[in-house]
């Protein structure tokens, strides 16, 4: 800040003041975006914290914490993170390692990239329900992928893909997969082709380039890929509904929130929820971030200072 | 890549080292081209260097220069032709089984690891006991004056200290060849010069077979056992700094090297090597003639600003022409001038000549040369 301040003052001639007042003026630009984030971001969260510490009279008695003690003292609400958990998770892993090799591959241009590319991003566009929609009839009883395999008497029976844990997975995978393959294609696109022709140079074989120095570069994207994957599908919610199995293997954290609030219309609890499922993805989050700060931070192209 | 033919680490230079220099790092490129798409960027290249020989491909960018060193290196598959090393052919042996030491223009250091890790690297990629690891990094740090930047980033280094790691980190593994591709083109020009110096005390001292790529004429005739000019994919001549400065055999390797004043000429007579050529505007100048120049041909006559004489005018013989401006570089004057004929001329001058000052030139037929057209 004291930097533009100088350079602002006095371009060629900038004062020697060793100590120049602090000036509040370059950071008015900066009021609109508070302002977004205060009302938008931090009022609500200390609404809901607040909320979540006044548990309804029923419950009063038990204190400031009564509502996060019968989230976890009721094994049916304690479930519904194992629940989502085990959706978010293997599909996040499994969007990255789909995604890793794609952007690394696409990464420069090839005939027909952006025929390719636009393919891949298109599940963004969609939307949960159409997806949805479009997953109920073609992995359905009677849709194709039944039909294909009743047809080639891979199974005697359908299948069934959808109203149940692997119709979340197979959506949650599906729609999740643009926005991780969209940020490894950034960062893929960054890294410097001459490092691993160095790398080549000096003796490395493909698997010693890619984990000494493909991997440890492309670590900040994958981290950043990880993060906004956990916490969008550690959030799902339609999808759990609409080819899942609500009432049971995918009852996530996100409906049990719901029905708190819009079925038995106790806010507090459901504020609760909300909180345990923030703290949640923030653990997450941490956990990544702590991990990709151990591995290499800074540019991905050949130090040229 | 047998232990045999490895050179003696780096350090001083050893007599068995001296003994091994010309037996060692010998190459030969044969007919080595390389097409991408309709562009030919390499055409029938041939090439022999020997053991610890320093060689400079020199040419404009686009000539190929850089295109032969990645084929050398193994970044890209010829379209034809071979390489040997030491007698071997090296068409099967992908880059990483090479051996080579290549200096990128990027230097592309490894940004993710410390000065230290990124010489180690190659030394780690070859098995190397993690104590000779230590042991070689360090003293390769030493050769190139960097042992206090061990443990830092290549981001946190200056452009001279990261050029001097990209070097470390190909000597380190004590390469049969040595690849740079303008490695000084990102420095500054003190920098560049200091760092010429440094290449050049290093292939003194370690006497490295060397291929060294450049656009820069100074640093090819400075640091260069043999020079090869190229232009449009060709290599158009090959010889010591000596022979390409005072005997170019095309207009263009003249014009590379300082025959600033180039003239489209018609060849009215030849007599042995002297020539009488005039050009479109009528001048008439006296030259030597190159291989390839007959009376009544198209020619291109080319003489360096240092070997035309300007004279204030109105005493005896020469070409009358104006004074343009002139331009002051340290130890003498260049002046551009405009002959009454309408030709123009870049004169170096030990005095400054007044803008619209009338002179007479006169260039010294042997100095003056008259090559066929390109």
């Amino acid at each position: 800040m004291q930097r533009t301040a100088g350079m602002r003052a006095g371009g060629g001639t900038a004062p020697v003041t060793p100590r120049a007042a602090f000036q509040w003026g370059p950071l008015l630009p900066l009021a609109p975006a508070l302002f977004v984030v205060l009302t938008l971001f931090v009022y609500p969260f200390i609404y809901g914290l607040q909320l979540s510490l006044s548990p309804l009279p029923a419950l009063a008695k038990g204190g400031l914490l009564a509502n996060y003690a019968a989230f976890f003292g009721d094994p049916r609400e304690r479930l519904s993170i194992w629940n989502t958990l085990r959706l978010a998770v293997p599909v996040t892993l499994l969007d990255l390692c789909v995604a890793l090799p794609l952007a690394y591959r696409l990464r420069r241009p090839l005939p027909g990239q952006r025929v390719i590319t636009g393919l891949l991003v298109i599940p963004m566009t969609l939307g949960t329900v159409l997806l949805a929609e479009g997953m109920i009839e073609f992995f359905g009883p009677a849709g194709w992928v039944n039909k294909t395999l009743l047809a080639f008497h891979l199974v005697k029976f359908p299948v069934q893909f959808v109203h149940n844990y692997t119709g979340v997975f197979l959506s949650l995978t599906i729609s999740d997969f643009p926005a991780v393959f969209l940020v490894l294609l950034g960062y893929a696109s960054g890294l410097d082709p001459r490092l691993e022709q160095a790398a080549r140079t000096l003796g490395a074989g493909w698997w010693q380039r890619l984990r000494r120095v493909t991997l440890p570069l492309l670590a900040p994207g994958i981290a950043a890929a990880a993060a906004l994957s956990f916490v969008a599908t550690f959030s799902v919610f339609p999808s759990a509904v609409l080819v899942g199995e609500p009432a049971g293997s995918t009852r996530v954290i996100a409906l049990a929130a719901w029905q708190a609030a819009y079925e038995q219309f106790d806010y507090p609890r459901a504020s609760a929820i909300a909180m345990v499922m923030a703290a949640i993805e923030l653990v997450f989050v941490t956990l990544v971030l702590v991990a990709r700060n151990r591995a290499y931070r800074g540019p991905t192209i050949g130090g040229r200072g | 890549m047998s232990a045999e033919t490895r050179v003696e680490p780096p350090g001083p230079p050893g007599g068995s080292l001296a003994a091994r220099r010309h037996t060692i790092g010998r190459v030969e490129i044969r007919g080595l081209s390389k097409h991408f798409g309709d562009v030919a960027a390499l055409t029938a290249f041939d090439l022999d260097v020997h053991g610890g020989e320093f060689v400079s491909l020199l040419g404009p960018s686009g000539c190929g220069k850089s295109t032969a060193l990645n084929l050398l290196a193994g970044l890209l598959e010829p379209d034809a032709g071979q390489i040997l090393l030491d007698g071997q052919d090296l068409g099967p042996v992908p880059p990483e089984r090479r051996g080579f030491g290549v200096v990128f223009q990027s230097y592309a250091l490894f940004p993710h690891l410390t000065v230290g890790r990124n010489v180690a690297f190659g030394l780690e990629m070859m098995g190397t006991p993690p104590a000779d690891v230590a042991r070689r990094v360090r003293q390769t740090l030493a050769l190139v004056h960097l042992e206090e930047t061990i443990d830092r980033y290549p981001a946190q280094l200056s452009g001279g200290q990261q050029q001097r790691v990209a070097l470390a980190r190909a000597l380190v593994i004590e390469p049969r060849l040595l690849l740079m591709d303008e490695p000084l083109s990102n420095l500054d020009a003190k920098l560049r010069l200091e760092m010429r110096l440094e290449i050049r005390r290093l292939h003194q001292t370690l006497g490295l077979t060397t291929i060294y790529v450049t656009h820069d004429q100074e640093e090819a005739l400075s640091l260069s056992d043999r020079i090869g000019l190229m232009k449009d994919g060709m290599l158009r001549q090959v010889g010591t700094p000596e022979e390409v400065y005072l005997r170019p055999q095309s207009a263009f390797v003249a014009n590379f090297f300082g025959y600033r004043n180039l003239f489209r000429v018609r060849v009215e007579s030849v007599r042995g090597t002297r020539a009488e050529v005039a050009t479109s505007g009528g001048l008439r100048l006296t030259g030597t003639v190159r291989d390839g120049v007959a009376a009544g041909a198209e020619a291109v006559a080319a003489v360096r600003p240092e070997d035309v004489e300007a004279r204030p005018a109105g005493s005896g013989p020469g070409i009358p022409a104006k004074v343009e401006f002139a331009e002051f570089i340290g130890d003498a004057f260049e002046c551009s001038m405009v002959a009454d004929a309408g030709d123009p001329f870049v004169v170096r001058t030990p005095s400054r000549f007044e803008r619209g000052a009338s002179v007479l030139l006169n260039a010294d037929p042997e100095r003056l040369l008259v090559f066929p057209p390109e």
